[in-house]
């Protein structure tokens, strides 16, 4: 287990830009070297716990071309977004994106959510980030840019293993993206944690598309259940086009606990993990599935 | 070693400090400004003791890089009221017993603060919420968050 040393023990330069041209050009010269400091929940920690020891740190909490969240076929989240401007947007009205709502709102502690940013909060790579995975089961896209382009990928290709993704030293995370989602779809999301508003032990976000009895799709992803955020395709394949059933959801729930891929190791024994999903999944399931109904 | 010359503005008073980029602002307000208000708990972002409030949103001092202070207004609960001319909070949290040790309740303060500021109205719920991040090993938060809900302004009758 790494330790807080309560002090971030090694010297650094400071840097604050204003925009992303100019964070551009720093990541270009001191890239390997640098960190991305957005809003400190995560790196400031594991700086005084030694995980990480930058020459550089570049802070893009001034940068308003990060801080938007627009479109309407094409809903565009600047990456700098801070967690409770998102969930504010997001406000449980809003349907179909409830899924999103729910994981920020679970994480609970005020301060954290004025600083912490969903950027940060897909960047940082971990498992566990709770935003995650209703982004996967929305088929998000991130834009990442360096000073030699730009490449919008599927949040699924994202990341690569325990806290790694594939984003390359000079660049910059800017933007999330989310197709507009048809008319009948909701979305939910479930979470255990040792205690209330703590880091997750699993999750489960689940988002379904309705019409009547049918499931036209359901995608069910889930967090802390695999090295990486997944997606649970094949237990989504079974319920494509399906009139749903007790015994059709209970069948699924089991396949979810089937293909996740629990770590062995940590405090979590992994058939504990597997119980969990398929608990999750239900539950996750149930709620969205009543709100694409029209809240019944 | 780099240094950097930050300026903020304490609970009203124009404040300066030379600080290496890894200094929290923790770290500033306690070493460098005597600020002991604003308390030194876990440094990681678990118990909310050391919530200022820094552009007029609740943070934790000890995930804030001071340099990342520089130019902003800090406020803390000296800042909120003094024991001549307390603040509402204050008054009820003395009233209602929401203070035991006394260590979370600076922080308390100034996360209630700012909801109140935001939520003049906030109910229990939204209270709740609102402290979330903060941790009290003592009073079990009932009394704190009777505090809170007698100093939000009532409905107008
Ligand atoms: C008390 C506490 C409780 C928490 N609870 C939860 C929880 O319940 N669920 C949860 O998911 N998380 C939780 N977290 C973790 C954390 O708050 C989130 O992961 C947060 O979203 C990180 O965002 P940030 O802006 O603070 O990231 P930072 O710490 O600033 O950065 C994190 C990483 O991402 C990189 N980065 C940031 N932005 C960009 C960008 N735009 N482009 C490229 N790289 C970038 C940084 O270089 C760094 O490596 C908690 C943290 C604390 C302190
Ligand atoms: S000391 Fe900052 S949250 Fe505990
Ligand atoms: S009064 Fe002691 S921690 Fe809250």
């Amino acid at each position: 287990m790494e330790m807080n040393t309560r002090i971030i023990s090694h010297e650094f330069e400071y840097f604050a830009p204003n925009s992303i041209q100019e964070t551009l050009i720093l990541l270009d010269q001191h890239g390997s070297e640098a960190k991305i400091i957005a809003g400190g929940t995560d790196l400031v920690s594991q700086m005084k716990m030694g995980k990480h020891t930058p020459a550089y740190i570049i802070d893009i909490k001034r940068i308003k071309e990060l801080q938007y969240i627009a479109g309407d076929m094409v809903l565009k989240i600047g990456a700098g977004n801070n967690l409770r401007g998102v969930m504010n947007f997001f406000l449980p009205a809003s349907v179909p994106y409830a899924g999103l709502y729910e994981s920020i709102r679970s994480i609970g502690k005020t301060q954290v959510l004025n600083m912490a940013t969903i950027g940060g909060n897909l960047c940082n790579g971990s498992p566990k980030a709770d935003t995650a995975p209703p982004l996967l089961t929305y088929d998000a896209r991130i834009k990442l840019v360096s000073l030699k382009g730009e490449r919008i990928l599927a949040l699924k290709d994202f990341h690569s293993g325990p806290n790694r993704t594939i984003m390359e030293a000079n660049e910059l995370m800017t933007e999330i993206q989310l197709d507009k989602l048809p008319k009948g779809t909701s979305s939910a999301f479930e979470k255990k944690a040792r205690v209330g508003a703590d880091i997750s032990k699993i999750t489960c976000a689940v988002t379904v598309v309705r019409d009547g009895d049918v499931c036209r799709s359901c995608r069910i992803a889930l967090g802390a259940a695999a090295p990486v955020p997944m997606r649970a395709f094949q237990a989504e394949s079974m319920l494509t086009g399906k009139i749903m059933n007790d015994a059709l959801t209970e069948e699924t729930s089991q396949q979810v606990a089937q293909e996740i891929n629990p770590p062995t190791v940590g405090r979590t024994h992994p058939e504990y993990r597997r119980h969990l999903a398929a608990v999750m999944f239900k539950d996750g399931f149930r709620r969205a599935w009543q709100q694409a109904g029209g809240g019944k | 070693m780099m240094t950097y010359s930050i300026e903020t503005n304490v609970n009203g008073r124009p404040r300066a400090a030379e600080v290496t980029a890894r200094d929290t602002l923790l770290d500033v307000l306690r070493d460098h400004w005597d600020v002991f208000e604003v308390k030194n708990g876990c440094e990681q972002g678990d118990c909310g003791v050391c919530t200022v409030i820094l552009s007029g949103k609740a943070v934790n001092a000890c995930l804030t890089l001071a340099v990342q202070a520089n130019g902003k207004d800090v406020v803390t609960a000296k800042g909120i009221g003094s024991p001549k001319e307390p603040h509402l909070l204050q008054t009820k949290f003395v009233e209602h017993g929401a203070i035991q040790c006394g260590f979370c309740t600076p922080g308390m303060l100034t996360s209630a603060k700012v909801l109140l500021d935001q939520n003049p109205k906030a109910n229990r719920q939204e209270i709740r919420e609102a402290i979330a991040g903060n941790l009290c090993r003592c009073t079990g938060y009932k009394k704190i968050v009777d505090a809170i809900e007698a100093a939000a302004a009532k409905p107008e009758s």
